[in-house]
């Protein structure tokens, strides 16, 4: 039962990743994207991780994909596709490379899911000034963006 | 479960794979980007998934899932930007006439 389930999910993130492509609207393609978001949120709680998925929809569906759909639905017409064929040969040449080293993933696996709350005090004890770091890269994409926006485009005066 | 393990890694490979296949043969700016953000959801598929089955799990794979969240947030805000921008300008999404941007 369990192998349907994951067969089943894997199906969906796959299918959705492809349809990024192969839509032609950019706005259809963005909400195969969050599909894609969710699916994997979903193989996330497979893996016992549940507030690690709770995460990834709060912050890619709920903040990422809205603000894109939101700023992309604003005007969106249909786009030239790319090179489907080749797209498609690209990507299962690749599929079938990747796989191939699957099968030298170490054996010593663990029984049962670690859980990765329970290393976040370590984590964030061992590696706070990264977090700085990242915190400060945020900012400076928002003020960069904010800066960038009012010099070159007339939208805010 | 080490079956499943199994399978879980290939569809990120997979998805992986797609995303790459994506970058290479389409042209147009926002699919790219949107690729990328394929590209930073298998990697996290594969790191929860490798941290939760590994038999000495690292407490550095919290920090680096929260790097790989920033990243791809600080990539959707450029996405934005460079979008606003280029619809303003009336400049085309197509990645191979980008040369012809101007400051």
């Amino acid at each position: 039962m369990s192998e349907i389930i994951v067969l089943a999910l894997a199906a969906l993130l796959l299918a959705s990743s492809a349809a990024v492509f192969i839509l032609r609207r950019v706005l259809h393609a963005v909400i195969a994207l969050t599909l894609a978001f969710i699916a994997s949120a979903m193989i996330l709680i497979y893996l016992g991780q549940t507030l690690v998925a709770l995460l990834q929809l709060f912050i890619f569906v709920g903040g990422l994909s809205t603000y894109l759909i939101v700023v992309i639905s604003i005007e969106d017409k249909g786009r030239v596709y790319g090179n489907l064929p080749l797209f498609a040969v690209v990507a299962l040449l690749l599929s079938i490379v990747l796989i191939f080293a699957v099968q030298y993933l170490p054996t010593g696996l663990a029984a049962a899911p670690n859980s990765m709350l329970q290393t976040a005090p370590d984590a964030f004890g061992a590696y706070y000034p990264l977090l700085y770091m990242l915190v400060l890269l945020l900012f400076s994409a928002a003020a960069g963006t904010v800066l960038f926006i009012k010099k070159f485009v007339k939208l805010f005066r | 479960m080490i079956s499943e393990i199994t399978y879980i890694v290939a569809a990120a490979m997979a998805m992986l794979a797609i995303a790459v296949a994506g970058i290479a043969t389409d042209k147009h700016f926002v699919v790219i980007m949107l690729a990328i953000e394929l590209v930073l959801a298998s990697s996290t598929v594969l790191l929860v998934a490798f941290f939760a089955y590994n038999s000495v799990p690292n407490p550095g794979a919290l920090v680096m899932l929260i790097s790989i969240w920033g990243v791809a947030a600080v990539e959707v805000i450029t996405l934005i930007t460079f979008y606003i921008y280029m619809k303003y300008r009336d400049i085309g999404f197509d990645v191979t006439k980008l040369s012809r941007m101007k400051w």
